[in-house]
């Protein structure tokens, strides 16, 4: 699993309740402005990071270890930089750095967000999407209907090829590899028909709906979202 | 409550059900027995309309299934086997208002319902846990929550203790026991006769997918059950 997924928990802190939606603005135009920046820039941002990330009781060493995973894709982009221009290594190291900071910002965002209430800020966010007739609460309910079930379809794979090792020998590997596709798969749609009624039994539609996780947004979001993005800003362009 | 009058289903050529008349009333509690494949899970969809009868007519409250399902499937509340299944949502507070969400609840009085059946059920304190983390017998736990904050009058457990260790399975049965005495119908199928004979007042034992008997449950001998096929 990746790590980033299932951290979440509620703490009472500023980044944790403020609304998803100007959450995710706030990111996707602080990664745009990372971009723009160079080290000095970056190297401020990333102490901004850690002391949000600290306000959010966010372990710094968590947001270090995140470097580990990509390691090897960081090295390789190096590699490129000093083979084909190593006049350019600087440029290198910077792509690096603000790739760091990208998946620290994403780390932040989805440790502070419940998935739901992403979904949910995506959906408001997304109204254009009900221009082309999808109900919203059909694909939020899919979207987090898909991410409830991956952990379980993971640990359900795990426990039949753990069963299937204990009976098959060595010899049949092949085969069973097939045995838990086909296991995994026809598990899956007995599982699905079994969700499927679970959910028709909790009356499930998608008019007249009402949502637990009101994610209006509401002044103080959106000023604590402009003013983070007016600092960066200034700090690009003046700092 | 609930009647059913010569009520048949088939899946595809497979007869499930055959000719099934019974009532169950309010404040009952029916225990479903039955051998594996003898329609029992059939049996307990029919009643909120989730299967519609092929023959026959199933009634709640003297609304047809086949006119009122939504209606009917507020009144009538379904607690499965497999918790897994019947978890939608990631976060347990979000998973309960997942029903209450569908019926256009409004957020404060959802969160009122929320509050106060997590701590009738005694797990407050799972409120916000990702449900991952749950042990099997939370995990039923928080779906009879789901099922229960909709205020059914009558709850149908399909098999709710099949998958739980032993102390989970008498959490649940108590909770099931205590909803009874609430006033709530219950119709429970189990492959244990013991265990709901704890609380039962009546009982249908399913043969084939005919009704081999139906009746009180101080009825239900051991030497019936041997004659369909179930341990005493
Ligand atoms: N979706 C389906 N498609 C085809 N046949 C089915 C389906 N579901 C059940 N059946 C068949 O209908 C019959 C009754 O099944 P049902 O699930 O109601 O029995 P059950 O008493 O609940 O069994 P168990 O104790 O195993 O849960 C069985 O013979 C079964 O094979
Ligand atoms: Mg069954």
């Amino acid at each position: 699993m990746p790590r980033f997924i299932g951290e979440y928990t509620y703490k009472d802190t500023l980044l944790h309740n403020l609304a998803p939606q100007a959450k995710i603005l706030m990111v996707v135009f602080a990664s745009a402005l990372l971009f723009l920046m160079e080290f000095s820039k970056l190297a401020f941002i990333l102490i901004i990071l850690c002391i949000a990330a600290k306000s959010a009781g966010i372990a710094i060493w968590k947001l270090g270890a995140l470097i580990r995973p990509f390691l090897a894709l960081y090295a390789m982009i190096l590699i490129f930089y000093f083979i084909f221009s190593p006049e350019k290594m600087a440029e290198g190291l910077l792509t690096v750095f603000r790739f760091i900071i990208l998946i620290m910002v994403s780390h932040v965002l989805l440790a502070t967000t419940s998935i739901s209430a992403l979904v949910r800020g995506f959906e408001s966010l997304a109204w254009p999407v009900k221009a082309f007739g999808a109900s919203p609460r059909t694909i939020s309910f899919m979207l987090s209907l898909t991410i409830r079930f991956i952990p379980v379809l993971f640990l359900e794979a795990d426990t039949i090829h753990q069963a299937q090792r204990s009976r098959c020998s060595q010899r049949r590997k092949l085969r069973s590899v097939s045995l838990l596709v086909a296991s995994v798969v026809q598990n899956t749609s007995a599982r699905a028909a079994a969700v499927a009624d679970a959910v028709a039994s909790r009356c499930y539609r998608t008019k007249g709906t009402t949502s637990i996780n009101s994610c209006r947004a509401e002044a103080k979001d959106w000023a604590i979202a402009a003013g983070t993005l007016a600092v960066m800003g200034f700090l690009l362009w003046y700092g | 409550m609930i009647t059913l009058k010569n009520v048949s289903f088939s899946y595809d050529e497979k007869q499930a059900l055959s000719n099934l008349s019974l009532t169950i009333r309010k404040n009952d509690y029916l225990m479903v027995l039955g051998r594996n494949g003898s329609g029992k899970s059939t049996f307990l969809k029919l009643l909120n309309g989730l299967l519609l009868p092929m023959a026959g007519d199933v009634r709640v409250e003297n609304l047809s299934t086949r006119l009122h399902g939504e209606e009917i499937r507020q009144k009538v509340g379904m607690v499965f086997q497999n918790p897994d299944d019947q978890l939608v949502a990631s976060i347990v507070r979000e998973d309960i208002a997942f029903g209450l969400e569908n019926l256009g609840v409004p957020l404060d009085e959802m969160q009122r319902r929320i509050a106060a059946i997590l701590s009738k059920m005694g797990i407050a304190h799972l409120s916000e846990q990702n449900v991952n983390t749950l042990s099997y017998g939370q995990k039923q736990l928080v779906a009879l929550c789901g099922v229960l904050v909709m205020q059914p009058s009558c709850i149908v457990f399909d098999e709710p203790t099949t998958m739980l260790d032993p102390l989970n399975r008498k959490n649940v049965m108590d909770m099931i026991i205590r909803l009874h005495t609430e006033g709530n119908t219950i119709v429970h199928a189990t492959n244990d006769p013991r265990e709901a004979r704890r609380g039962a007042t009546a009982a249908l034992i399913l043969d084939r997918g005919r009704a081999g008997f139906h009746g009180h449950a101080g009825k239900v001998t051991p030497s019936l059950l041997r004659r369909f096929g179930l341990n005493a």
